[in-house]
C-alpha cells in the first residue's frame, strides 16, 4: 500500500504513482483535518503532488527526497509553520 | 523649463549615451552579442522616453527609428555593421543635442536636418512594418515571465511548462520532467483553477511550473524534448554588468559634495581652535584630570575629523568612464574631418581620481587625442605605402601604477622625427644650434613642450595651434603630475599623463604683501580680522592687539619675508594663526581669494628653503608660493 490511512493520519509510502492520486484525493476530500505523512515517500507522481496542492492537508514527516522537500513540498510546509505560530490551533 | 529637471534629465540621458556605446563596442566586435543588444535597445528606448519630456520632437523621433531599427536586430540576432553605424551617429547626434541642451542654446537648424535626414535613413532601412509585427510577441528575446524570473546572474535559461490537461492520460508525469531540469534555481508551480465544476478530478491535469536553471540553454532543450510544445524556453540577457559600485550609489549634486568638503577642511580648522585653547589650559595650574580629559577628547576629535576628511576625499573620487566618454566622438569627427582612419580603443574607465582632476583632464587628453590624429597618424594613402594598417590604431588606457594614475594614449603613426624637431626648434628660435644638436633624440622630442612649439607643417583647425603639448605639461604640472614621451620614429608615439592617485588637494588663501602674492595654507588659520592702527600697542618693541582679552603680539608678512617696508594703513588684515603656543597675527596688505590645488614640493633653488611649505599652479598657470606661517611667525 502506497497511500493508507491510520488513526486519521494518510501515509505515502515509497513510490505513489498516478493512480495513487485517486485513493489520496478520496481520503482528504471534505476531510479538512487529516494529516499526511511522507516521510516514507521516495517519489511521487505529479498527480499526487496536485492532489496534495488542492486539498492542501498539513504535511508531517521528513521526505527522504530531497527534491520534493525542497521544491514540491516546500510551498505545503511553509503553510504547516504558520499554523504552528498561532498558538490558538493548538488549545 | 524646469532647470532641476532638465539638469537631472542631461545627467542621466549622458549615462545612457555612455551605455550605449559601451554596448556599441561590444556589438561592433560580436554583432550577435545578445546582452549588448538588449541594453542598446533598452538605453535608447530609456533616452526617447525622457526625452519626449522635454517636447524634443525630431531627437524622439530620431531615437525610435533608432529604436525601432534595433528591434529589428533583435529578433534577427544581430546588429549588421551598416545598422551599428547608423546608431553610432544617432548617438553622437544626440550628444550633440545634449551639449546645446546644456549651453542653453537648444538644437541648431545643421542638427535638426542631420537628425532628419539620419531618421529618414534609419527608417529606410527597416524591414516593412507588416514583417515587423511578426512573429508575434512569444518570439521576443525573453517576455515578461521569464525576466520576472531571472535573477540577473549569468547563463539564466527560464522555462515555463505548462502540461497539457490529458497529460495524465498520456502516462506523462511532468514533476519528473521537472525534476530532471540541469541546474535547478527556482521552481514556481501553480494550480489552475479546474476547467469545470463539481468534484476534484484526479486525473485532470492543472499544474504548471515555471522554472530557472543555471545551465546551457542547450542541456534545459534536452531536457524537455520529450515534452515538445508544452515547454517555452528562454536564455536570459545578464543584466546589464555594471559595475557592483554603481548598483549601491546615489546621485548627489557636485556642488553638495564640495561644500561637505569644504566643511570638512573648516571643522579640521575648528579643531586647530580648540586644540591650540586646550594647549593654554594645559599652561595653567588648574585641575589635571579635567585637562586630562579634554586632551583624550581632542586626540579622539583628531581621529575622528581625520577618518572624515579621508571619507569625503574618498568620496570625491570618480571612474574615469565619463570622461573617456566623450573621446569616441571627438576621435571620429576629427579623423572624418581630416580623412584619416582611427580605430580607438579605450580601457581603464574604471580608474578613479579626484573629480576635479578628471574635469581637468579633458583638455589634455582632447589635445593628444588631436596631436595624434592631425600630426602622428600618417594620410591613408601613406599608411599602405608604409605597409601599415590603413585604420590607424588610437589607444586611450589608464592604470594605476602605485601612488600614480597612468593615462596613456598612444597612436601607430609616425612618431616624432627628432631630426625634424631640432630644425624646427632652432628656426624657432626654441633652441640654438649647437645646444639642439647636442641633444640626444629623446631630449630632442620632449622639445614639442616647449612653449610655442608646433610640429605640423602647416596649422590646421584640429591641432598645432602652438598651445598643445605645453599646455598639456603645465596642466599636469598644476595636478602635481607629469607627461612622458615614448617616440618611436616611424612606429609610433606614446605619451604618457602620469597623475598623483590621491592628489590632495590643500586649500590656501590668497594674501599680498610687499605688492606681491602668496597663498597661506587655511588649516593654519585660526581666522582673520582687520586691526584699527588705534588698537596696536606697542609693548617691549612688539606691536600687540588684544583680541578676547589676550594680547597678540602682531608680525607684518613684508617684514617676515625681508620685503621692502611701507607705512602701515590705518586699517590692515591680520591672519591669527591656529594652534601654537600663544596666538600670533600675521599683517598682511590684503586678503585675496580662496584655492583650491596640490601643494607642489619646491625644487631647485627653493627646496628646502625656510618658510615654504611648496607651490600651487594657480588657473592662469602663475605659481604661488604656499607660505609656513608657523615657521615664519616662531
Amino acid at each position: 500500500m502506497t497511500v493508507s490511512l491510520q488513526d486519521e493520519v494518510v501515509r505515502l509510502e515509497g513510490d505513489c504513482r498516478v493512480e495513487d492520486a485517486e485513493t489520496l484525493s478520496a481520503l482528504l476530500d471534505g476531510q479538512g483535518g487529516r494529516v499526511v505523512d511522507v516521510g516514507e515517500c521516495r517519489q511521487l507522481h505529479t498527480a499526487v503532488l496536485q492532489a496534495l496542492l488542492h486539498y492542501r492537508p498539513q504535511l508531517i514527516g521528513a521526505c527522504g527526497n530531497r527534491f520534493l522537500e525542497q521544491w514540491a513540498f516546500r510551498d505545503l510546509r511553509s503553510r504547516k509553520i504558520e499554523d504552528e505560530e498561532t498558538p490558538r490551533d493548538w488549545t | 523649463m524646469d532647470q532641476d529637471l532638465l539638469d537631472a534629465f542631461l545627467t542621466e540621458a549622458r549615462d545612457l549615451v555612455v551605455r550605449a556605446a559601451g554596448d556599441l563596442d561590444v556589438l561592433a566586435a560580436r554583432p550577435g552579442d545578445a546582452e549588448a543588444l538588449e541594453g542598446l535597445f533598452r538605453s535608447l528606448h530609456t533616452l526617447k522616453g525622457s526625452t519626449a519630456l522635454f517636447d524634443l520632437p525630431v531627437l524622439t523621433a530620431l531615437l525610435h527609428a533608432a529604436e525601432t531599427r534595433l528591434e529589428d536586430a533583435r529578433r534577427a540576432g544581430a546588429l549588421p555593421p551598416a545598422g551599428g553605424g547608423q546608431i553610432v551617429r544617432a548617438l553622437d547626434q544626440t550628444e550633440g543635442w545634449l551639449d546645446a541642451l546644456a549651453a542653453g542654446t537648444g538644437a541648431s537648424d545643421i542638427q535638426l536636418a542631420e537628425a532628419r535626414d539620419l531618421t529618414a535613413a534609419l527608417e529606410g532601412d527597416q524591414a516593412p512594418a507588416a514583417a515587423r509585427r511578426e512573429p508575434a510577441g512569444e518570439e521576443k528575446t525573453a517576455p515578461d515571465w521569464a525576466r520576472a524570473l531571472g535573477r540577473g546572474s549569468p547563463g539564466e535559461v527560464a522555462v515555463r511548462y505548462r502540461p497539457g490537461a490529458d497529460a495524465y492520460f498520456r502516462g506523462e508525469d511532468p514533476l519528473a520532467v521537472v525534476q530532471g531540469l540541469p541546474g535547478l534555481a527556482v521552481l514556481r508551480t501553480s494550480l489552475h483553477p479546474a476547467a469545470s465544476e463539481g468534484p476534484y478530478d484526479p486525473f485532470q491535469c492543472r499544474l504548471a511550473f515555471e522554472a530557472l536553471c543555471l545551465a546551457p540553454e542547450a542541456e534545459v532543450r534536452a531536457a524537455l524534448r520529450l515534452v515538445g510544445g508544452d515547454a517555452e524556453v528562454h536564455a536570459l540577457p545578464q543584466v546589464r554588468a555594471t559595475p557592483s559600485a554603481q548598483a549601491r550609489t546615489v546621485r548627489v549634486p557636485a556642488l553638495g559634495l564640495d561644500r561637505v568638503a569644504a566643511l570638512v577642511d573648516d571643522l579640521v580648522i575648528a579643531k586647530n581652535g580648540l586644540s591650540h585653547a586646550i594647549d593654554r589650559l594645559g599652561g595653567l595650574a588648574g585641575d589635571r584630570a579635567l585637562l586630562g580629559e579634554l586632551q583624550d577628547r581632542r586626540a579622539d576629535l583628531e581621529r575622528r575629523i581625520g577618518e572624515l576628511h579621508g571619507a569625503v576625499t574618498d568620496l570625491r573620487l570618480v571612474a574615469l568612464r565619463g570622461l573617456f566618454a566623450r573621446l569616441p566622438r571627438l576621435v571620429r569627427e576629427t579623423a572624418a574631418r581630416l580623412d584619416k582612419r582611427i580605430e580607438l580603443a579605450i580601457s581603464g574607465e574604471d580608474v578613479a581620481l579626484d573629480k576635479a582632476v578628471v574635469e581637468t583632464l579633458f583638455e589634455p587628453l582632447l589635445h593628444l587625442l588631436r596631436n595624434s590624429i592631425g600630426h602622428g597618424v600618417e594620410p591613408p594613402e601613406t599608411r599602405r605605402r608604409l605597409g601599415k594598417p590603413e585604420p590607424a590604431r588610437l589607444a586611450v588606457a589608464a592604470s594605476t601604477r602605485g601612488d600614480f594614475v597612468c593615462i596613456e594614449v598612444a597612436d601607430d603613426g609616425a612618431g616624432i622625427d627628432p631630426q625634424a624637431i631640432r630644425r624646427l626648434a632652432v628656426g624657432r628660435g626654441v633652441i640654438d644650434a649647437e645646444a639642439a644638436a647636442g641633444l640626444d633624440d629623446a631630449a630632442a622630442a620632449e622639445l614639442v613642450f616647449a612653449r610655442g612649439f608646433s610640429t605640423a607643417g602647416q596649422v590646421s583647425d584640429v591641432a598645432g595651434r602652438g598651445v598643445g603639448m605645453d599646455a598639456v605639461r603645465e596642466t599636469l604640472a598644476g595636478l602635481g603630475g607629469r607627461v612622458e614621451l615614448d617616440n618611436r620614429p616611424g612606429a609610433g608615439l606614446t605619451v604618457r599623463l602620469l597623475l598623483p592617485a590621491r592628489t590632495v588637494l590643500t586649500r590656501v588663501l590668497v594674501v599680498e604683501a610687499g605688492g606681491a602674492r602668496f597663498a597661506a595654507p587655511l588649516q593654519a588659520i585660526g581666522e582673520t580680522r582687520r586691526v584699527r592702527a588705534e588698537e596696536v600697542t606697542v609693548l617691549r618693541a612688539s606691536r600687540t592687539f588684544v583680541r578676547r582679552d589676550t594680547v597678540v603680539p602682531i608680525q607684518r608678512l613684508r617684514d617676515l619675508l625681508d620685503l621692502p617696508p611701507a607705512d602701515d594703513p590705518p586699517v590692515f588684515p591680520v591672519l591669527v594663526l591656529a594652534g601654537g603656543e600663544a596666538p600670533v597675527a600675521v599683517q598682511v596688505d590684503a586678503l585675496g581669494e580662496q584655492l583650491q590645488a596640490p601643494l607642489r614640493p619646491l625644487g631647485g633653488m627653493l627646496a628646502g628653503y625656510p618658510g615654504l611649505l611648496g607651490s600651487i599652479l594657480q588657473g592662469d598657470g602663475r605659481v604661488l608660493l604656499v607660505l609656513d606661517l608657523a615657521e615664519l611667525s616662531a
